[in-house]
């Protein structure tokens, strides 16, 4: 603390001069520091949730961000002790769940429905910067717009949107996204938002915007495809995230996580809310989770154990499984994700339809099935629930890398009874794992795929 | 006057054929022919459907292997009324060789020329495919699309349409007026060739010369839906965006567009199209040059190249206006660093003052600056920027 006594050399009549001794200047500075602190950390449940999710510890960052305070001068000595410190509005940092890292960020509960400020969008990007650059995946806590909506200025004709979705390009493919929408979102916050592999609603005040479609909230924004689950609140939300990492690769050249020590490996006996009826007994129990659920429902995908291996899965409907221009985005969407992510791809299915009238939606459909199917370079297992199942590989003009049948003329690589099938599959998916590639190396060739664009020039 | 596929092929190629003698051919058999003296590879798929695929995939490794044009032409009738995919066998036109060779498919059936870099429908309609009323109308549009992707320049015949700019677009920001007309006064004669029919999307794609460059085009069409853009309109998009990639092309981006299509539409763009198209516009590494002819709001702004992504040269008309995501509503969100930003569109004006363009030109100089930009930026495509 300051000294205000004099000195020998002066005289009682002298004026008073403060002298700070070295020791009490650290003392000063450090108890300001962690004053600062400790009001940046001030309750939220956004934080809350986030040390939640990263069981091992959270580390966070920027805690004493605050471009909204009144003065903006780095070097201003009066400037610490400008308006409220607060993070400004954006929890961010990094924690490990399972032994795993994980890069978070959350828009405070205040900011839900607010622009962001320069600071707090400078914290996200650069979060998730370190996710793409350490390639572990990113969970986003979104509720506050971006600034390029608020705004006709040079950030948003030059870069705004731009270095967004140059961000979001960087790391698609790449690392699992996830995004946790917590209020209002629309334009750019909102495309940013559904850019992730993984979108869930949390609480009655969350919905997407885009374009220049109206505000859909809840099953409706389950319907339009916007999103992967909803959840009461924060806490809901990132239960579902926890379910999704726990079966997700952090990237694509290290494994998924092993299962629990205390979950088992038996089939499933249907207990789970929501399971796809095909794939019962196929899967282990209490493994699944869906993706996009309430978009072309016919037309079931997700992830899940077999025989404790992580797999996606493709539950085709015999009537319209592929006809729809939504089914055949929502199958290639997860085609080329686990492609992406080397996670082997089984798809389950019956008779499949004819190619339909030749409208616009239907020939895409077509063409993109074509193209994401041919272009996967991942273990492709095809199950053909009964003998009068078609051959999914001559439909879509490629081979799979195995097909399972339970009898019928289509051609098969493996026929087994139909109560074998769950024994096979498993040992199938051990035997052919897909290739991993040597780590760091041809890091966005996946994305090139996502783009539809020639890499190979 | 013809309608049959193996007539085109006839008129295509420069030592014609004998039509009554084109037979599907034996998989694996695929014939080099020359169309303008350049070689391209040939195949007639047989009828059967398994072999047609088969048929199909192995030409095109071989087109690959020799790296020329792979001219697919499907002899199968596809009678009109027929019950939906009766007979259809769609072919893996959209499995795509590497390296890349462009395909031109030439038949009756939509589903038999799905995918083909150009597809030509000979007396009949279909998505994604360019209507011929002839075999020898097929042949052209067949012609006049290998010529435009053809490496080297061919000498300029100057643009397909002399009226002045000025007097084909009204002054009025927001007013519809011919886009067809706008690209024939700036590119090259004889105009874009459209790579589909599909006008009504209020999208035009297509390929065109400029300068005697061969350059792909995408304009917004104003006078349908206020140049709105939907779905198929992302998608057809993609496609192009991903043509020029391969066939290493400029990209011409004309934009006048309101924003995108809104429901109860039914052609609304779902978040997973629009954020693949942005992302395909932003990725592809090809020289994008955009010229804002007049609202360029919101994300289809984005797609079309005039914001927020990486093209490399921006012009804008005076009559041009920037706009948000979506001018219409209130502002986002009250966040005081914002508080006093506009909302509203934007003037040209000030987005030159931003910096956010290469400059604000007149119509009358467009062509001459876009020539200039392409000859500028001449060797632009050679390097992988994405």
């Amino acid at each position: 603390m300051a000294d205000e006594t004099p000195t020998p050399s002066q005289s009682p009549a002298a004026p008073r001069r403060v002298v700070l001794r070295y020791e009490d200047r650290w003392e000063d500075l450090l108890a300001v520091l962690e004053r600062d602190r400790a009001a940046g950390l001030a309750p939220s449940p956004a934080r809350r949730a986030l040390h939640a999710l990263c069981g091992d510890g959270f580390t966070e960052v920027g805690l004493l961000a605050r471009a909204e305070s009144r003065s903006y001068a780095a070097d201003d000595a009066d400037h610490r002790e400008d308006g409220p410190i607060t993070a400004d509005g954006l929890i961010a940092g990094w924690g490990h769940r399972n032994g795993r890292l994980l890069f978070c960020s959350a828009d405070r509960e205040d900011r839900i429905g607010a622009v962001r400020s320069p600071a707090a969008s400078a914290k996200a990007r650069r979060i998730r910067e370190h996710a793409r650059t350490d390639a572990a995946p990113l969970v986003a806590i979104r509720g506050a717009q971006s600034p390029a909506d608020g705004a006709v200025g040079a950030e948003f004709l030059t870069a705004g949107l731009g270095v967004d979705l140059r961000h979001e390009h960087e790391a698609a493919a790449l690392l699992a996204r996830f995004a946790v929408v917590t209020g209002p979102l629309r334009g750019a916050a909102a495309l940013e938002a559904v850019g992730a592999d993984v979108v869930v609603l949390a609480g009655p005040d969350a919905s997407l915007a885009i374009g220049g479609a109206p505000a859909r909230a809840g099953a409706e924004a389950l319907k339009a495809g916007l999103a992967d689950a909803i959840a009461a609140d924060i806490d809901g939300a990132l239960a579902t995230v926890g379910r999704w990492l726990d079966l997700l690769p952090s990237n694509p050249w290290e494994p998924p996580p092993a299962p629990a020590p205390a979950a088992g490996t038996a089939a499933g006996t249907g207990l789970d809310a929501g399971h796809p009826a095909p794939v019962l007994g196929l899967l282990d129990e209490g493994t699944w989770v869906e993706a996009r659920p309430g978009w072309e429902p016919a037309t079931r995908t997700g992830l899940g154990r077999i025989g404790g291996t992580v797999a996606g899965l493709i539950v085709l409907d015999a009537t319209d499984g592929l006809r729809g221009a939504g089914a055949a985005d929502k199958v290639v969407r997860l085609l080329r994700w686990c492609d992406a992510l080397r996670l082997p791809v089984v798809v389950v299915h019956g008779s499949l339809p004819g190619p339909g009238a030749p409208s616009v939606e239907a020939i895409d459909a077509r063409l993109a099935l074509q193209r994401g199917w041919a272009e996967a370079t991942t273990t492709l297992i095809t199950v053909a629930l009964d003998a009068a199942a078609d051959d999914l590989g001559a439909h879509l003009g490629r081979r799979p890398t195995l097909t399972i049948r339970s009898g019928g003329d289509a051609p098969a690589d493996l026929t087994v009874t139909a109560g074998a099938r769950r024994a096979a599959l498993a040992a199938a998916l051990v035997d052919l794992p897909p290739e991993r590639p040597v780590p760091w190396s041809v890091p966005y060739a996946a994305v090139d795929r996502e783009a539809n664009l020639f890499s190979k020039r | 006057m013809s309608t049959d596929p193996g007539q085109a092929l006839t008129a295509l190629l420069d030592e014609p054929t004998s039509a009554g003698d084109l037979q599907p051919m034996p998989i694996g058999t695929v014939p080099l022919g020359r169309v303008d003296g350049r070689p391209v590879s040939v195949v007639v798929p047989p009828a059967d459907a398994a072999a047609r695929a088969t048929s199909v995939t192995a030409a095109l490794e071989v087109a690959a292997r020799r790296r020329s044009p792979l001219i697919v032409v499907d002899l199968h009738q596809h009678a009109a009324g027929t019950a939906a995919g009766a007979g259809s066998a769609p072919l893996p036109l959209a499995v795509r060789p590497d390296p890349w060779v462009p395909i031109v498919a030439i038949g009756n059936d939509p589903w038999a020329v799905a995918g083909a870099d150009l597809a030509v429908l000979i007396g009949t309609d279909g998505p994604r495919a360019r209507r011929a009323a002839t075999a020898e109308a097929a042949a052209e549009l067949a012609r006049r699309f290998l010529a435009n992707l053809g490496p080297n320049p061919a000498p300029s015949a100057g643009p397909a349409l002399g009226t002045a700019l000025t007097e084909l677009v009204p002054f009025e920001t927001g007013a519809a007026y011919d886009i067809d007309a706008v690209l024939d006064a700036i590119v090259d004669a004889p105009g874009v060739l459209a790579l589909d029919d599909d006008v009504d999307r209020g999208i035009r794609l297509g390929l065109a010369r400029l300068g005697g460059r061969p350059v792909g085009v995408v304009a917004s069409d104003p006078a349908i839906d206020g140049g709105r853009l939907g779905r198929a309109a992302c998608r057809g998009l993609v496609r192009l965006v991903e043509l020029c990639t391969a066939a290493r092309l400029p990209l011409l981006s004309l934009v006048d567009s309101a924003g995108l299509r809104a429901a109860p539409t039914g052609d609304e763009p779902t978040g997973d199209e629009l954020v693949r198209a942005l992302r395909a516009m932003w990725a592809a590494p090809v020289l994008k040059v955009v010229v804002v002819l007049g609202r360029a709001h919101g994300p289809a702004a984005a797609l079309l190249g005039a914001v927020g992504v990486r093209a490399d040269v921006v012009a804008a008309w005076p009559r041009a206006r920037f706009a948000g995501p979506d001018p219409d509503a209130p502002p986002a969100g009250t966040g005081p660093a914002f508080a006093a930003a506009p909302t509203d569109a934007a003037s040209v004006w000030q987005a030159a003052r931003d910096g956010a363009l290469l400059d604000v030109i007149a119509p009358a100089e467009t062509r001459g600056r876009l020539l200039e930009v392409l000859d500028v930026y001449r060797g632009a495509e050679r390097f992988d920027r994405g």
